[in-house]
């Protein structure tokens, strides 16, 4: 003989729910609170290469089979030296005019596409914003081809100095 | 005369209280919760932004690892979270080497080249990541490179806020 239910559940109806209103409120707390802490700017790094000290007279004592690219920035724009020797780009308008050095770059990695290094020389007064994206036009290209985005290395070692 | 209310209005003052169903809502708060969650920890939060520094932008992507922080803007100069000098003063030097810098930094690299001697996992590599204002000029960023690669730090990255 079955059981018959007991006289509590028979009074608790058919449908049941769960209160699920301090959940939410749980929930509508920490989603504004993961937003705020979330970071959405992302960090990225560069890895610079120090020059070595007597290396450079090392090479250029045993005719270096390498000549290093050199780029000078000063307050004019850019000139190039070593590998770029002779190649100028100056000033568009108040800025320095990134693009044009990434192509006179661009150009010079395609008739020498071993070279990997470069060295920038910066005068004492230049900001640090402008290192960066110095820095950026050297190491790598974006251009556009066939409608896509293409990006390739230019001179992604680089290591840093004073023009003096 | 007021009308007569209409059926459906009658129909829902005979079934009692109405009560919201929220078991969708929950879902997609539950997937909102997970999402924030899993951005949050993969994130790694490697490095702690400070409000009154602010990195220059780049389009570099490479991510960053968890090495000594030198933290750097026109005011400070910061080592693992402790103001060792002051940028001005340093600016105002004439010599290429900061005095205090070098000395936190070799203390540094005893600390980890002492916890390398019990510790086989750890070693010293000599990274360190320098989180620069991108309005300091060039000179500080060149004295602060000088000063890691005297104490013994020669692999030194830049930190910079990723476009992408």
């Amino acid at each position: 003989m079955a059981i018959r239910p007991s006289k509590s559940r028979r009074h608790l109806g058919a449908v049941t729910d769960i209160d699920l209103t301090p959940v939410m409120n749980v929930f509508i707390i920490i989603i504004p609170f993961l937003l705020l802490t979330a970071v959405f700017a992302k960090t990225a790094i560069i890895d610079v290469y120090l020059p070595q000290e007597g290396g450079a007279e090392a090479a250029s004592s045993r005719e270096a089979p390498k000549t290093p690219l050199i780029i000078k920035v000063t307050g004019a724009g850019f000139t190039l030296d070593g590998l770029g020797k002779g190649i100028h780009v100056p000033k568009a308008a108040a800025d320095y005019d990134y693009k044009k050095l990434t192509e006179r770059l661009s150009e010079l990695k395609d008739s020498h596409p071993q070279n990997e290094e470069a060295i920038i020389l910066f005068e004492p007064k230049i900001p640090y914003e402008i290192v960066i994206k110095v820095m950026d036009a050297s190491r790598t290209a974006y251009y556009m081809k066939d409608g896509q985005n293409v990006k390739r290395a230019l001179f992604p070692a680089v290591s840093l100095g004073e023009a003096g | 005369m007021p009308s007569p209310p209409s059926k459906a209005i009658k129909r829902r003052s005979s079934l009692g209280a109405a009560t919201i169903s929220l078991t969708s809502m929950m879902d997609m708060l539950t997937i909102i919760l997970l999402f924030l969650l899993k951005s949050f920890t993969s994130e790694g939060q490697v490095l702690t932004p400070d409000p009154r520094l602010r990195l220059p932008v780049s389009i570099a992507t490479q991510t960053p690892k968890l090495t000594l922080v030198v933290q750097v803007n026109n005011d400070d100069v910061i080592v693992d979270g402790v103001k060792v000098a002051d940028a001005k003063e340093a600016l105002a030097e004439k010599n290429l080497l900061i005095r205090p810098l070098l000395d936190e930094l070799n203390r540094q690299a005893k600390k980890t080249e002492y916890i390398a001697s019990k510790n086989p996992n750890v070693r010293f590599t000599g990274e360190v990541l320098i989180q620069g204002d991108r309005r300091i000029p060039f000179v500080l960023l060149e004295k602060l490179m000088f000063t890691c690669g005297q104490a013994g730090y020669n692999a030194i990255s830049l930190a910079v806020t990723s476009l992408e």
